[in-house]
């Protein structure tokens, strides 16, 4: 009976083994997308129709470097990259590629709720070369691993982190044929770069102001995600609400006492990152350089090398008052004070009406062409967004930010 | 018969030449490993001058442009901020790091002073005044606590001293007296003086119980049978015996104090403010900033030049302030010597 009952545990075992075994082999019978030697991630399997692959629109869209629009009403969907706009309607043979009617080998199809496209027909409309490898049955795109040349980007410090990252995954993808250069400055510099020309891509951590576009008609914004800061104090201080003025004065050290902001009479303990922080950079444009140009804050505050030993220092000493990158907050240990009356929640840092949110973009002169297409396009990404969001940034693609793309 | 002897020479001589061979090898062997042996040798007494070399030549641009005024005069964090948002052709590779050397000498002083009699007297517990099994069991846990890695003693100190600090000796009316100074919360020269002497004790008491234990025995037996107390004798004649090791396990731990910098720059406040003594209490309260954690905390900003320059100006001014303390002790030491006749 003993050994009866370990042969059928031996056999339940055995059979899991295979399969999962037949399940894998299952999965590796059907297409794969290989982008740039990766394979892409789709939620759901490639279809095929007279030998075309279908895949889900978003997954390829996004993979490339698109923002992805579906118009309900008129089964349409829009693919906006840095350099291209692709729009395809259901079952419709006739697509409209930056502008121009092309016709195309299959329509795009929806399938239980989802829309999916051809894949070496987007793929080619936007820039990428497809081979399809029958002995792999893969379909080979190459978009961001087929960069020779070299680029030049400067501007802002709060991107530098962002196309530094970028730079270094796309040198490894292109070893030997591209050469990508990141200066810092700030965005300023990025602006006055891009119009001179002296660089491929000006970053820039604000939106191009309307007197700036009628400045400098030719500069062209795209958009690669936003930055959002929170101010953040002790929480048992009873300060609820500050206004960006009192912001500013506690941070230039014209006020030094909470009872000055309506709070207790305690000296405020001024806690920053360090100078080189992306963070400390962005605070100091948005809340300090915004009210006064030429303000400074001084070198006595005392700084900390990391978001999180800033936390702490907020956490343990009930005086203090600090600012953190808004996904960094943690609600349990720190209080995110309210500003200008708006409290600082994801609703409306997500829909930039935080004071302290701003957009990151990179400039171009005219649409962007070529490698800068193709660097910005890595940036909007899907994989270029996770930088971005290890960086503490907002990505291009949530749910409230539709005004900026 | 000479055939005979002919042949017994031969295959006497064969056999000679067969030891004589070997002999060869060995040699042979031996001198390899002997070339080896040198070569690394030279390679490490290479890399040295090599490190120096390397030091230097990185922070010359900041000698060059600041002079003595790198050492003479303060405004390092403002300076650092400044050039990092600053052009490259408006870099002015100015910088004044008294405030960092001040934060330096006073931590690693303070800390001397707290942990070398501490260590002394836990080195003549551990050898003289324990029985042989709680020697073992204490030298164990001593040899542990130097195991402990720098950023653990951090930890430590952010969430257990800092808070004790703060709730011992911070209170909103220092806060406010100080606020126009400097921001008292916690993180001060007296919290790095405290996780340095931890970090500086397991040293100090090793190195203090090997030479009390390399004193001869007959020294303490001889002064006992003269009649001393054995507290006496240890304080008369077992300690000055081992001084020279006790002294070589404070100039060791005065150069971990000096080139700690994780554990520092976690609890000093990382300002380079220059305590000042008629402040009473407010002189330990202060935030201050060491040589070797500006390095930690500002090298996020070594892709400008002149910080990347001044920050290795910051190590030569470490590895000079290391050098300069390690011979004046010697110095003292040698004097002391002297003085009592011993050389």
């Amino acid at each position: 009976m003993q050994k009866f009952r370990i042969l059928m545990v031996f056999a339940l075992v055995f059979s899991l083994v295979l399969g999962m075994g037949l399940v894998a082999s299952a999965a590796d019978d059907s297409v794969k997308i290989v982008l740039d030697g990766k394979v892409l991630a789709v939620d759901q399997a490639p279809r095929f129709e007279d030998n075309f692959t279908l895949i889900p629109v978003r997954a390829i869209g996004e993979a490339l470097g698109g923002i992805v629009d579906y118009d309900n009403a008129t089964k349409r969907v829009v693919i906006k990259t840095a350099d291209h706009t692709l729009q395809m309607e259901l079952n419709n043979r006739y697509a409209m590629v930056d502008g121009k009617s092309v016709a195309m080998d299959i329509p795009m199809r929806g399938f239980s709720g989802r829309t999916f496209v051809p894949a070496r027909f987007v793929a080619e409309s936007l820039g990428a070369d497809v081979t399809y490898v029958s002995a792999s049955k893969s379909v080979n795109i190459k978009y961001f691993s087929k960069m020779t040349g070299s680029l030049k980007i400067s501007g802002s410090t709060t991107i530098q982190p962002v196309a530094d990252g970028a730079t270094i995954k796309l040198m490894d993808m292109n070893k030997g044929r591209l050469t990508v250069t990141v200066a810092g400055g700030g965005s300023g510099v990025g602006v006055k770069d891009a119009v001179a020309g002296t660089v491929n891509i000006g970053n820039s951590s604000a939106a191009l102001t309307n007197a700036q576009k009628a400045t400098y008609p030719k500069l062209v914004q795209t958009f690669i995600g936003s930055d959002a800061i929170a101010v953040i104090l002790n929480k048992a201080n009873p300060v609820k609400n500050l206004t960006k003025q009192q912001v500013f004065d506690i941070y230039t050290g014209k006020i030094t006492n909470w009872k000055d902001v309506g709070g207790n009479d305690a000296p405020i303990l001024v806690q920053v990152r360090e100078s080189t922080s992306g963070t400390a950079a962005s605070f100091f444009d948005l809340a300090i350089k915004a009210i006064d140009s030429k303000a400074k804050v001084p070198a006595t505050f005392t700084p900390s090398i990391s978001s999180g030993a800033l936390a702490q220092a907020v956490m343990s000493n009930p005086n203090a008052i600090g600012y953190d990158s808004y996904g960094y907050i943690d609600p349990k240990t720190v209080h995110a004070v309210a500003v200008e009356g708006i409290d600082c929640t994801d609703n409306n840092v997500n829909a930039m009406i935080w004071p302290y949110t701003r957009s990151l973009v990179m400039l171009t002169q005219g649409t962007p062409t070529g490698l800068s297409a193709v660097f910005i396009n890595y940036v909007r990404s899907t994989e270029g967004q996770k930088i971005l969001t290890d960086n503490a940034y907002i990505e291009l693609r949530n749910k409230y930010a539709a005004t900026s793309k | 018969m000479e055939q005979g002897q002919i042949a017994e020479r031969i295959s006497m001589s064969v056999s000679h030449s067969k030891e004589q061979s070997c002999i060869r090898r060995a040699k042979l062997i031996d001198g390899i490993a002997e070339k080896i042996i040198l070569f690394l040798t030279v390679m490490s007494a290479l890399m040295i001058v090599f490190i120096f070399i390397f030091i230097i030549q990185k922070s010359f641009g900041v000698f060059s442009k600041s002079g003595v005024g790198f050492v003479t005069k303060t405004g390092f964090d403002q300076q650092v901020a400044d050039s990092f948002v600053a052009l490259p052709d408006e870099q002015t590779w100015v910088f004044g790091v008294l405030g960092l050397l001040a934060g330096s000498l006073l931590t690693t002083l303070g800390a001397l002073l707290l942990a070398v009699p501490m260590g002394i007297g836990t080195a003549v517990v551990i050898s003289e005044l324990s029985p042989m099994w709680t020697r073992k069991f204490l030298q164990s846990v001593i040899r542990l606590l130097a195991a402990i890695p720098s950023i653990l003693f951090g930890l430590i100190g952010m969430l257990v001293v800092i808070p004790f600090i703060q709730k011992t000796f911070v209170t909103t009316e220092l806060q406010l007296k100080y606020i126009q100074f400097f921001q008292m919360d916690g993180k001060s020269l007296l919290a790095g003086i405290l996780v340095l002497s931890l970090m500086i004790l397991p040293i100090i008491v090793a190195l203090s119980v090997d030479a009390i234990n390399a004193v001869p025995k007959k020294y303490m037996e001889a002064s006992l049978a003269l009649g001393l107390s054995r507290w006496r004798s240890i304080v008369k004649v077992v300690l000055p015996s081992a001084k020279s090791g006790i002294l070589a396990g404070a100039v060791l731990g005065m150069g971990r104090a000096m080139g700690e910098a994780i554990a520092l720059s976690m609890v000093t406040g990382g300002v380079g403010h220059i305590p000042n003594p008629a402040n009473g209490t407010g002189f330990l309260l202060t935030p201050v900033l060491t040589l070797a954690s500006a390095i930690v905390n500002k090298s996020e900003a070594m892709s400008v030049p002149s910080i990347e320059s001044a920050l290795f100006g910051c190590g030569v001014v470490l590895l000079l302030t290391t050098t300069i303390l390690s011979i004046s002790t010697r110095v003292v030491e040698y004097a002391v010597k002297r003085r009592q006749g011993l050389v």
